[in-house]
């Protein structure tokens, strides 16, 4: 595949690190037209010295290099880790650690569990131990280390460190260093890694193809960083000390990043103020004005999950979310309770605009005679199955990704499943949406069996949104659960 | 739509690390199958057959596989895996097993066989015929379990050579390296159990006993008298690695006295974490063809010990090669419309006589028959006649065949 290219590939990280990458390669000179900071632009073609980036999250980083789609890649050493953790046989190779902010890997629990800083607990007292993480992989070589017998790993899009204790007994979280672990409330027990910021490199490429032109210019500022894994070698005999949650209390999840505001406009439609739940500010654990609610700040992706499992009895998260959640496990006990109205966005089969069809059903017949696997990525692997089953495409690859999926089409996909609300994205990014088939707005996920037995708070709590989707002029959709019978 | 994605689906691959096992291969497999089955039947192992998809937990909790072991399981999450409850293909039988035994509260001593698969990360899919005899006594379980596996190799006329060690004297090693942290003495064990006791000559620095049995014991493979010169060493290096020398002398001497001749060797790696006694390992021609010896079963209610053995279906068939292909010996011709029902009727005729017969064409057939409407003519390379009747086709074909 890589040596069919002419021009060299480069995968580039999005986020924190554009700023001081971009800036890296300018003074370098090896400025890339269009990764300055703030650009939305997330790919370009080959410029006059054969050079082509595409701009990624930097976990999707390097498993792209690894599959052979580029052949250079720059990203935080710990996704390399947690890639090679898994699969060491992967095609990645380290070439070289350049400037960057360094990344430590804490294993961390929450004061009042009994652990010491710098000790793992007794072994023999993490039988069942539930590990928040974001770093699955990095995290099992962990529980294989510790022999943990039985453990529940709670793989997590983020805010790790809001889990401990009562929704996790340990906490495996990505952090610049000890002082971070303690700023975020937990006691850290064992630094799992350390790494900083690396150029990663397919093992063929480096083989087979004239990387030298990116190489020679990105060597004089390499550091002698390493990147390290360290496996617990010693445990103390203090036994760490878990909490299980209560049912005499409902407890409702409300999520942070780009739902918050619309989360935080229903709740004040329905007259509902959790203190520390701001339209942009939150802290982990608001204050709830209504007692026996107990209220957490959480990752609306992990939402279904979290309720589907009885950690949460109701969770405010995205019908997208609830859907990708039923697409992967169909029997979950988990349902929309109430559909908000807001945040409205489309999802659907994204494609480049030189494709040549103007609709789904024109784009299957190009898509089954590929003569290969249709390759499909998105953030919603279970919904995009879904929508390929529902399609007949007779072979596909589904590529799950952790964003900024506009870079993804054509070259290393052929379909985007993804959402958009305005369609500005996939315009900076020359790509067009088919036909969408879902709708997603905010909404109210309940477990169909409530833990709690509290059932009277959550028909109150559901009653008041009701109300205030009412008071915004929206129409009334979703179950009719959460208690109200009870 | 249907038709142009039928026909222009692309070929989809096999699975990374599975084999089919096509007819040729299939008959090696069979020829082994075949006497491990009859050789356990004549130990009085009952076959058991367990579940490919198994809990994550059944492996974690056993402790048996190292982490290295467990990276490189097939792990995923259950069908209603919204708990985060993971499963995994079966990669190891003799866990299962055990497990097996105690969800059906199957009495001790159980003598129980099996052919099966496990799913190994960079080995793929890998057949294997195995027994756990679950509450082996110590010596006589062990000798019996050997003897199994050997017997085994001896109906399929396979030279083998049984390379004995023993688990505790690598772990009577690990405990005498003084580490007094769990985690560490783990994972020295794990370093023991996946390279031999090589790998904890390091911590016997300024011990010249200890070391002095380690440098015999990482010689070459030795005899029976081998056992003894260690004993001797061991009564002044290491004293608890005694108690499992002996035990080890006392099954290798009942096998060589029994006619199987067997080599100790302390550069083994034991593999599974959860051996315990004397453990060994099959070479043939093929090189290391199977592992077995004596573990401690983990779980509630498990027996306290057991001896097991596991041979490579895969590699074993392979170096030994199959049977002669065996087709079907008689082919019988029938036009479509007339006849059918009396070509039928001659197959399962000749089938009840144990002589395989097909509709059609074969490749292998020895004999041809037509089937007409008043008649059914047979030929072979060098006859040809016409039989009125079913019978007489039958007592033609089993003289000519």
């Amino acid at each position: 595949m890589i040596a069919s290219r002419e021009s060299l590939g480069l995968a580039l990280p999005t986020g924190a690190l554009r700023e001081p990458v971009g800036s890296l390669f300018e003074s370098l000179g090896l400025a890339l037209t269009g990764y300055e900071s703030g650009s939305r632009l997330l790919r370009a073609d080959a410029d006059e010295r054969g050079f082509r980036f595409r701009v990624f999250r930097e976990r999707d980083i390097p498993i792209q290099v690894a599959l052979g789609n580029y052949d250079l890649g720059i990203c935080s050493d710990v996704w390399i880790a947690e890639l090679q953790a898994r699969f060491p046989g992967q095609r990645v190779v380290r070439v070289g650690a350049l400037p960057g902010p360094a990344t430590e890997v804490w294993l961390g629990a929450a004061p009042g569990a009994g652990a010491a800083p710098g000790q793992v607990p007794a072994p023999d007292s993490l039988d069942g131990v539930r590990l928040a993480t974001e770093l699955p992989n990095l995290t099992d070589l962990l529980a294989a280390r510790l022999r943990l017998p039985h453990y529940a790993l709670l793989d997590l899009y983020g805010s790790v460190e809001a889990y401990p204790p009562e929704d996790a007994d340990l906490a495996v979280l990505a952090v610049p260093d000890a002082a971070a672990v303690e700023a975020l409330g937990l006691v850290p027990l064992h630094r799992l890694f350390r790494g900083g910021v690396a150029v990663v490199a397919n093992t063929a490429s480096l083989a087979a193809r004239d990387c030298g032109a990116v190489l020679e210019r990105l060597a004089p500022a390499f550091v002698s960083a390493g990147a390290e894994i360290t496996l617990p070698d010693r445990a103390s005999a203090a036994p760490l000390r878990r909490v299980a949650r209560t049912t005499d209390v409902l407890r409702l999840a409300l999520p942070d990043g780009h739902a918050q505001r619309h989360t935080y406009a229903a709740l004040a439609d329905a007259g509902l103020t959790f203190e520390g739940y701001g339209a942009r500010e939150c802290v982990r654990r608001p204050a709830s004005p209504i007692a026996g609610v107990e209220v957490k700040v959480v990752r609306p992706q992990d939402m279904p999950r979290l309720v589907a499992m009885g950690a949460f009895d109701i969770a405010v998260s995205g019908v997208d979310r609830l859907r990708e959640h039923l697409a992967m496990f169909p029997a979950s006990p988990i349902e929309l309770a109430l559909d908000l109205r807001r945040s409205r966005y489309r999802i659907g089969p994204v494609v480049h605009n030189d494709f040549p069809a103007g609709t789904t059903q024109e784009a299957l017949g190009i898509w089954s005679r590929l003569g290969r696997p249709v390759r499909i990525a998105s953030e919603f692997p279970g919904l995009a199955e879904e929508w390929a089953r529902a399609h007949r495409l007779p072979h596909t690859a589904i590529i799950p990704i952790a964003g900024a999926s506009e870079a993804f089409v054509p070259e290393d996909a052929d379909i985007l499943v993804e959402g958009t609300e305005t369609g500005t994205s996939l315009r900076v990014n020359n790509l067009r949406m088919l036909d969408p088939f879902l709708e997603s707005t905010n909404c109210v996920i309940a477990a169909t069996s409530p833990r709690t037995s509290r059932r009277d708070l959550l028909g109150e709590l559901l009653a008041c949104l009701r109300e205030g989707v009412r008071a915004a002029g929206g129409e009334i959709a979703g179950a009719q659960t959460g208690g109200e019978s009870a | 739509m249907t038709d142009a994605t039928t026909l222009s689906a692309p070929p989809v691959p096999r699975a990374r690390g599975m084999r089919d096992l096509l007819p040729d291969q299939m008959r090696a497999f069979r020829r082994v199958e075949d006497a491990f089955r009859q050789t356990a039947r004549h130990w009085g192992y009952e076959e058991i057959r367990t579940p490919t998809v198994e809990s994550y937990s059944l492996f974690t909790a056993a402790g048996a596989l190292s982490p290295e072991m467990l990276a490189g399981a097939y792990t995923f999450l259950d069908w209603d895996g919204w708990s985060g409850e993971r499963v995994m293909l079966r990669y190891d039988s003799t866990i299962p097993v055990v497990r097996a035994a105690i969800d059906a509260g199957i009495e001790l001593p159980a003598r129980l066989h099996y052919v099966q698969s496990v799913f190994r990360g960079t080995e793929g899919e890998e057949w294997q015929c195995g027994l756990e005899y679950l509450g082996a006594p110590a010596v006589v379980g062990d000798l019996e379990v050997a003897a199994v596996a050997i017997d085994t190799f001896e109906a399929l006329s396979a030279p083998v050579e049984l390379r004995l060690t023993h688990a505790g004297v690598a772990r009577a090693a690990v405990a005498a390296a003084g580490h007094t942290d769990e985690l560490a003495r783990r994972a020295l064990f794990e370093d023991v159990a996946g390279g031999g006791l090589a790998a904890v000559q390091g911590a016997f620095t300024g011990q010249p006993g200890a070391l002095a049995f380690l440098a015999a014991a990482l010689g070459e493979p030795g005899e029976l008298a081998f056992a003894g010169n260690l004993i001797a060493l061991a009564r002044i290096g290491l004293p608890a690695a005694v108690a499992p020398l002996e035990e080890l002398r006392e099954v290798a001497a009942a096998l060589v006295e029994g006619g199987r001749p067997v080599a100790i060797d302390f550069t083994l790696p034991l593999d599974f974490d959860y051996y315990s006694g004397v453990t060994w390992e099959l070479g043939g021609r093929g090189g290391a063809l199977g592992r077995g010896g004596r573990y401690r079963p983990a779980g509630q209610g498990a027996p306290a010990s057991a001896c097991g053995f596991a041979i490579d279906v895969d590699r074993l068939s392979v170096h030994l090669g199959g049977a002669p292909r065996r087709g079907a010996a008689i082919a019988i011709a029938v036009e479509r419309g007339t006849g059918l029902a009396a070509a039928l009727a001659l197959a399962n005729s000749l089938h009840r006589h144990g002589v395989s017969a097909a509709l059609g064409d074969t490749r292998d057939a020895l004999i041809r028959l037509s089937v007409g409407p008043d008649s059914i003519t047979a030929s072979g390379p060098d006859f040809s006649c016409d039989c009125a009747t079913l019978d007489e086709v039958v007592q033609l074909v089993l003289r000519r065949k």
